[in-house]
């Protein structure tokens, strides 16, 4: 079943957010935390996960300058809300994003530097592991991501993939996380 | 006393008959100044010692200004003082480079908002129109009118960052802004935020551009480079030089008859830091935190 409900994911992603693409979005989160919101009110971003197992989609609304609000539709919990909170934002370096969805709690760091981003964060309730992420943009169409997760029943899992930026608002994710692959999708509006 | 104003009257129009009526601009430029704050007094003094020549001036700059990682004081809190200063010295328009880029989209637009001049990429396609920049505008100077059209690097373009950008091949941006303004400017002038040598591949096959202000590889073009009808010029890094380029040119053809380029160094004046000391510090403390906090 939810494998059949795939392609209804991906066409509504795609025929919405190619539809209406718009002016100063941020970050396609995909589905590695990445320290920030959407930033102007009003903006959504679609999101659309397959990691080999299960899909998930979610939609993020920014209700403020440095708050979104998020819907999670997956297998394990059907559906929940969460929130996601820009708590430090340093002048055009470091940031700190607090995400609540479901019963997890998130605190993201983010260190962007220029073709480079560095994130690390920590999850806790819900589930407990901690990641550190870069990347870096090697072309204007992609970049290399290049992490570590740990905590938790999984151990230590390295994390290897590909960013695909199109410049259309849409971006992907190709990812290898300790043995699954994780194919992301997103768009914004 | 008469007969002698009369003959050299008669000379001089002479002179023009044969010669055409020319007019003269002076573009000054800069590029990859990289918050280099403790030039910006003595570009001041030269801007304005240009300036009360009485000609025409542009005074345009080629982009990687407002930051640079390897700075870390002026960083933090010198894009606001550059621009500041360009406000004051009165830029006509400026290239964005790929280290405005790094400021992110946010801080880009909020400075780009404080701006007095327009920040120019063609290149750079955003999937809507509201960008805090725009590919050419027409200016008027010496009663011509000049056509500047803003490019910039695909070297090291932070994708990351900028998911609503499309970053077309320079050469092509190009071609197409020329195409759909038609030859209408009187001078052609390519804030290109590329290195010399992709200025002249691009310009020798691209036709239609006058003057090619170049920037990103840092280099210095005591004499401008010519690529067929194109000057292409540089003038360095740091701000250690204020670009000079006199042109004169054909108020007929619209052809440049001569360009000559001059490099005026500047002087160093010390700059206070004490701000950006404590936002670093500041900054520093709150990644080790962070660092600590979450990971361990």
């Amino acid at each position: 079943m939810r494998v059949a409900l795939f392609p209804v994911f991906l066409s509504l992603l795609v025929g919405v957010s190619v539809a209406s693409c718009a002016d100063y979005p941020r970050h396609e989160f995909l589905d590695l935390p990445v320290g920030s919101t959407l930033g102007e009110v009003g903006r959504s971003s679609l999101q659309l996960v397959w990691n080999g197992q299960a899909a998930s989609f979610r939609v993020s609304r920014s209700v403020a300058a440095r708050l979104d609000v998020t819907a999670l539709v997956r297998g394990e919990d059907l559906f929940s809300l969460g929130a996601r909170i820009v708590v430090l934002q340093e002048p055009g370096l470091l940031s700190l994003t607090c995400e609540v969805e479901g019963e997890t709690l998130r605190m993201i760091a983010g260190l962007p530097l220029g073709p480079f981003r560095l994130d690390w964060g920590r999850a806790f309730a819900g589930e407990e592991r901690r990641w550190v992420v870069g990347t870096a943009t090697l072309t204007p169409g992609w970049a290399a991501v290049l992490g570590v997760e740990y905590g938790g029943e999984a151990g230590v899992c390295p994390l290897l993939g590909v960013r695909l930026f199109p410049g259309l608002g849409l971006s992907a994710l190709l990812c290898w996380r300790g043995g699954d692959l994780v194919v992301s999708l997103g768009g914004e509006r | 006393m008469r007969p002698l104003c009369a003959g050299l009257s008669l000379v001089l129009l002479a002179a023009l008959l044969v010669h055409g009526e020319t007019t003269t601009l002076s573009l000054l430029y800069t590029n990859d100044v990289h918050v280099h704050l403790e030039r910006l007094e003595s570009l001041r003094n030269l801007i304005a010692a240009e300036r009360g020549k009485g000609l025409p001036v542009l005074l345009l700059d080629a982009g990687d200004t407002w930051q640079d990682f390897r700075r870390p004081l002026p960083i933090v809190w010198g894009a606001e003082e550059m621009l500041g200063w360009m406000n004051e010295v009165g830029y006509d328009a400026m290239a964005i480079g790929n280290h405005e880029l790094y400021l992110g989209a946010d801080r880009l637009a909020a400075l780009a908002g404080g701006a007095a001049f327009p920040l120019l990429a063609a290149n750079l396609r955003p999937v809507d129109s509201l960008a805090p920049f725009r590919p050419a505008m027409h200016v008027s100077a010496g009663g011509l009118d000049v056509l500047l059209i803003g490019l910039v690097t695909r070297e090291q373009f932070p994708a990351l960052e900028y998911p609503w950008l499309a970053l077309e091949e320079p050469e092509a941006a190009l071609a197409g802004v020329l195409a759909q303004e038609g030859g209408k400017a009187d001078l052609v002038v390519v804030l290109g935020h590329l290195p010399v040598r992709d200025a002249v591949q691009i310009a020798s096959r691209v036709p239609g551009v006058d003057v090619f202000v170049t920037g990103h590889s840092h280099e210095a073009t005591p004499e401008p480079i010519r690529a067929g009808e194109t000057l292409v010029i540089q003038s360095g890094e740091f701000g250690e030089a204020l670009g000079r380029l006199r042109l004169e040119i054909d108020a007929e053809t619209g052809a440049v008859v001569l360009g000559e380029n001059a490099l005026l160094a500047t002087e160093v004046a010390p700059v206070a830091l004490d701000r950006g000391y404590f936002t670093l510090f500041r900054i520093l403390i709150g990644v080790a935190a962070l660092a600590l906090l979450l990971l361990f």
